[in-house]
């Protein structure tokens, strides 16, 4: 026997597949033709072409030969191989040859998809997916702010309610393990874990019997392992907080997710709160957040009534505290807790999913066009291979195995869009998300996503078969399907799609408008002062118990700075700008003042206690008068700086305010000394503020916030940060010092949420648009094409070119017009759902709706020239011969 | 036999049974000579080419042509059935393009 080649020997190996009596007929003869084949082939390409096909071929046979033992089917004729694995085969080789048509359609489909499946699956974990918690569909909180102790009390007494739990969550400085650091401490009641059904890792969490205990701690898993290494000994050992000894008792389970709306994500101690202590007992003191089990059927409409009730009677209890200037009780409106963890996201997250879902719909037109456009230019191949003997049958299958396999590796393409897409999203914004840690790609979003664009691709995919099948095979034939009535009524269809996809990019694109409009508004603003070479350090000086500690340990903090090499000032505040930025506000807040003697209800007034460096240090001149001088602790009348805002409200002018006295309910009077420029100290797109800076002396009690900053003199140094966290440490060596950041950063972190809608709904629009181009330029060339004959003879007739030009522009521009109108109204009513998040814009701001129209307008210009003059150019001679 | 009942062929069994008709040939001839024709660089496989030879078989257009060639290699030969076939299959075609072929032509 003769030594075969390895290829020879492997196909015979591959013969194991056919039907065991196929191969005792046919085997022998099949490898001795194969070896033949190869002998023969000329060349190494020519031999390894012969094998590929020989054997990437005998799978199908294999599989066809075993259908026909199992069918009892005997061969049904030559025509077999028109079973999917053809039409497959026929389909690949089809759109290889339009790799134009093909990869566009597959980048569409894959856009649509991915885009969709991004921002549904953080929109079903946030918004739709229950929380992880026992009965939580029964989880209700009382909202309008935070509570107080006797609220609290008066909760617990509510029927109808089987469980409460609350706590807070405050920062807090973790020293003894290493440099100290600055960690989130959780204070909850005993049933608090209960509550949310969490688990102990390692030792126990809190139980009934702990209450009143206030020195045992629970560590999250997060915290054990960040903070602690993981320490398997972790139980028992005792950790300082503020300068408190605490002994851990147990870690929670990586499972535990914090519930958002009582405890900041990033809460990493618990303890308990010990309800007896004094503070709890201030009707006053509004530090609670809550959360209820409602007992099973009872709904928030039944015990709404009675938290009513409940809110009345307090209010009459408390007089002082819960009843407002206007004679109004303060409300306690009950909210599924689901929907108020969420809270102000769901807006946004609803109206991307909504942009997201008009570009899917623009996508879909897209592709609905593409198939439409292609099918038409492929009626005469159809007409031919009917003629031939196809069957209509097998036309639609090979047209739907088309459609399958852009729509198959259009949703694979989508999947890896969505995938890089979520990690994206969540890199741009991880704050602003809830519970983002266990975000998974959203399969059966992606499947329905995949499913529209299949569905879309098939239905238009299959137009040309269908009407080949009805239809009158001559004309096709014979080539002249331009003619056929069929592609007037399919003129109309591509027409309605363009309109369609007009309408919605106008939608996008002017909403893309609105919202850069407002983050450029927002970022117009004058700051105020000069944020170049200020830096930020946060401190929270847990340890001092009185003002006259806190002032003595700040000012010695300060003091350590300014001697920092290249530090040219130094200066602190309770608060720095861009600190508090959005709804925020800290700390210190009256509204009513007096002015020269005289109460004005109408001003309210922000307390900024500030060292005396601050102005120089942020690089905010004065506008008016000069600094104060820090007066002795205790003073009632002290120098003030008011803002300009202040002055022109309160005097007129911000040069009549300087040597007049302003008095608030604190007892304090003020002796305005200087006036400052308006600093936006809670973000660019906040109101300039009616604001007193006070000397810190003027803050009579401790605090544990206060924000150093310095000004360099020069370019940041190597090792900046470590040099200014030491020279805080030199002071007080047990402070953490968690940042040290250029003001600038803080800045941007204000205006990321801004950027980003932007950015993201700029990119949708810009999408959007593309395609309404592209678009609109595949049905005028389309248009075109079908119509050179008639534009062949009215040129030949003597019509000039530019005539012919413009009415095809003309033509283009009709549908983007009837679009555009459409786009306008729905921008308009769309646009209000924007409101919240537009600044000194309105929704039908002509401005952003007029530059979308001119956008679009310009593309579809652009889109109709291209066609229009390829008409111009129609040579009457060459489309009449072609006749 | 109702040959219409066959029509119309794939191209390959009008390939295989065309090339059968000038004379019998073993499976590597009948490779070689549908490749020679076809032009185009369609390669046909062993696995298909014997799935066709079989179902033929079958149908009996082709058979084993007895006491041929070497006697090593099994050779075909195409059958009076076989022949019907073809023409009639030719015969469709021809008409076929009859009626199309103006419309290429311009005539």
């Amino acid at each position: 026997m003769r030594r075969r080649g390895w290829a020879v020997r492997g196909y015979r190996v591959l013969l194991r597949l056919l039907p065991p009596d196929v191969v005792r007929e046919d085997g022998g003869e099949m490898v001795d033709v194969l070896e033949s084949q190869l002998e023969d082939a000329k060349g190494m390409g020519a031999r390894t072409r012969r094998w590929m096909s020989a054997y990437a071929r005998l799978p199908g046979v294999a599989v066809l030969e075993w259908r026909d033992r199992f069918s009892g089917r005997r061969g049904g004729g030559g025509w077999e191989m028109d079973g999917w694995a053809r039409h497959i085969r026929v389909a690949v080789r089809s759109l290889r040859k339009s790799p134009a048509f093909t990869v566009t359609s597959i980048v569409l489909v894959g856009l649509g998809v991915g885009a969709v499946t991004t921002i549904f699956t953080l929109f079903d974990h946030i918004l739709l997916r229950p929380l992880p918690y026992p009965d939580a569909d029964r989880l209700v909180t009382v909202e309008m702010g935070s509570h107080s102790g006797p609220a609290y009390q008066g909760f617990l007494e509510q029927d109808g309610v089987e469980a409460w739990t609350a706590g807070f969550s405050e920062s807090s400085n973790l020293t003894g393990e290493g440099d100290p650091i600055r960690v989130t401490l959780g204070s909850v009641t005993d049933g608090f874990f209960t509550f949310f059904g969490s688990r102990p890792r390692l030792g126990r969490l809190f139980t009934r019997e702990d209450a009143g205990s206030t020195t045992e701690i629970v560590l999250t898993h997060d915290g054990w392992t960040d903070l602690f290494g993981a320490d398997p000994d972790i139980v028992g050992r005792t950790i300082r907080l503020d300068g408190t000894a605490y002994t851990v008792i147990g870690v929670l389970d990586p499972s535990f997710v914090h519930p958002e709306n009582i405890v900041d994500a990033d809460t990493d101690f618990f303890r308990l709160i010990d309800m007896g202590a004094d503070e709890f007992t201030r009707p006053g003191y509004h530090i609670l957040e809550v959360a209820g089990r409602m007992a099973p059927g009872v709904t928030i409409e039944e015990l709404q009534p009675r938290f009513d009730e409940l809110a009345e009677r307090l209010a009459h209890t408390y007089p002082d505290n819960l009843i407002n200037r206007d004679g109004e009780w303060m409300p306690m409106p009950l909210a599924e807790l689901q929907t108020s963890t969420v809270g102000e996201l769901s807006g946004g997250l609803r109206l991307l999913l909504g942009a997201v879902g008009l570009l899917l719909l623009v996508a879909c037109l897209n592709v609905a066009h593409l198939f439409l456009a292609r099918g038409i230019g492929r009626t005469q191949e159809m007409a031919i291979r009917r003629a031939l003997g196809a069957r209509g049958g097998g036309l639609a299958q090979q047209l739907l195995a088309e459609s399958m396999i852009v729509a198959g590796v259009g949703f694979a393409l989508g999947l890896a869009i969505a995938w890089q897409g979520l990690e994206a999203m969540l890199a741009l914004n991880p704050h602003a998300l809830p519970m983002i840690d266990s975000v998974r790609l959203d399969l059966r979003i992606a499947l329905f996503a995949g499913g529209v664009s299949a569905l879309t691709a098939v239905l238009f995919g299959l137009l040309p078969a269908l009407q080949s099948i009805g239809a009158d095979l001559a004309p096709g034939l014979r080539g002249t399907a331009r003619a056929n009535t069929s592609s007037r009524g399919t003129r109309r269809l591509r027409g309605g799609l363009v309109v369609a996809e007009v309408a919605v990019s106008l939608v996008l694109v002017a909403q893309a408008g609105l919202l850069l409009r407002s983050f450029l508004t927002v970022q117009s603003h004058d700051l105020g002062f000069d944020a170049e070479s200020v830096w930020t350090i946060p401190l929270t000086p847990t340890n001092v118990d009185t003002a006259e500690e806190y002032h003595g340990a700040m000012d010695e903090v300060v003091a350590s700075l300014a001697t920092v090499p290249g530090v040219a000032s130094a200066g602190y505040g309770l608060t720095m700008p861009f600190e508090f930025t959005g709804g925020g506000r800290c700390c210190w807040s009256r509204r009513g003042i007096e002015i020269d003697g005289e109460r004005d209800e109408t001003i309210r007034i922000m307390l900024h206690p500030v060292s005396e460096g601050y102005f120089e240090t942020l690089g905010a001149p004065l506008v008016a008068g000069a600094m104060f001088t820090e007066s002795p602790e205790g003073a009632t009348e002290v120098e003030g700086v008011i803002t300009e805002r202040l002055a022109i409200d309160a005097f007129g002018a911000a040069d009549r305010a300087v040597g007049h006295y302003l008095g608030n309910p604190d007892g304090l009077y003020v002796r305005v000394v200087g006036v400052a420029p308006d600093i936006k100290h809670y973000g660019l797109d906040q109101a300039d503020q009616t604001a007193i800076y006070l000397p810190m002396s003027a803050l009579t009690f401790g605090i544990p916030l206060a924000h150093m900053a310095v000004r360099l003199s020069g370019e940041p140094t190597e090792g900046l940060a470590r040099t200014l966290r030491e020279a805080v440490w030199r002071e007080e060596p047990d402070l953490p010092v968690p940042t040290v950041q250029p003001i600038g950063d803080m800045l941007d972190v204000s205006l990321a949420g801004r950027r980003f809608d932007s950015a993201i709904f700029g990119a949708f629009g810009a999408l959007a648009l593309l395609l309404a181009a592209a678009g609109l330029y595949g049905t005028l060339s389309y248009n075109v094409r079908q119509r050179s004959r008639e534009l062949g003879i009215r040129l030949a007739l003597g019509a000039g070119r530019g005539q012919v030009e413009r009415d095809v522009v003309a033509g283009g521009l009709a549908l983007t017009a009837l679009g555009g109108a459409i786009g306008i109204l729905g921008a308009v009513w769309i646009g209000r759902l924007l409101e919240s998040r537009l600044y000194e814009v309105e929704a039908a701001d002509p401005l952003a709706l007029g530059g979308a129209v001119l956008a679009l307008m310009a593309a579809a210009t652009m889109a109709s020239w291209l066609p229009a003059r390829r008409a111009g150019r129609t040579d009457p001679l060459e489309t009449l011969n072609a006749e | 036999m109702d040959v219409t009942e066959h029509l119309p062929l794939a191209p390959r069994d009008l390939m295989v049974l065309a090339v059968l008709a000038e004379g019998p040939l073993h499976g590597y001839g009948v490779v070689k000579a549908v490749e020679a024709r076809s032009e185009s660089g369609v390669l046909l496989d062993p696995a298909n080419l014997y799935r066709v030879l079989r179902r033929m078989a079958r149908l009996e257009w082709v058979r084993n042509a007895e006491g041929a060639d070497d006697g090593r290699r099994r050779t075909y030969e195409i059958t009076n059935g076989g022949r019907e076939v073809l023409s009639a299959e030719l015969g469709r075609l021809e008409r076929l393009l009859t009626q199309a072929r103006p419309a290429v032509s311009g005539g």
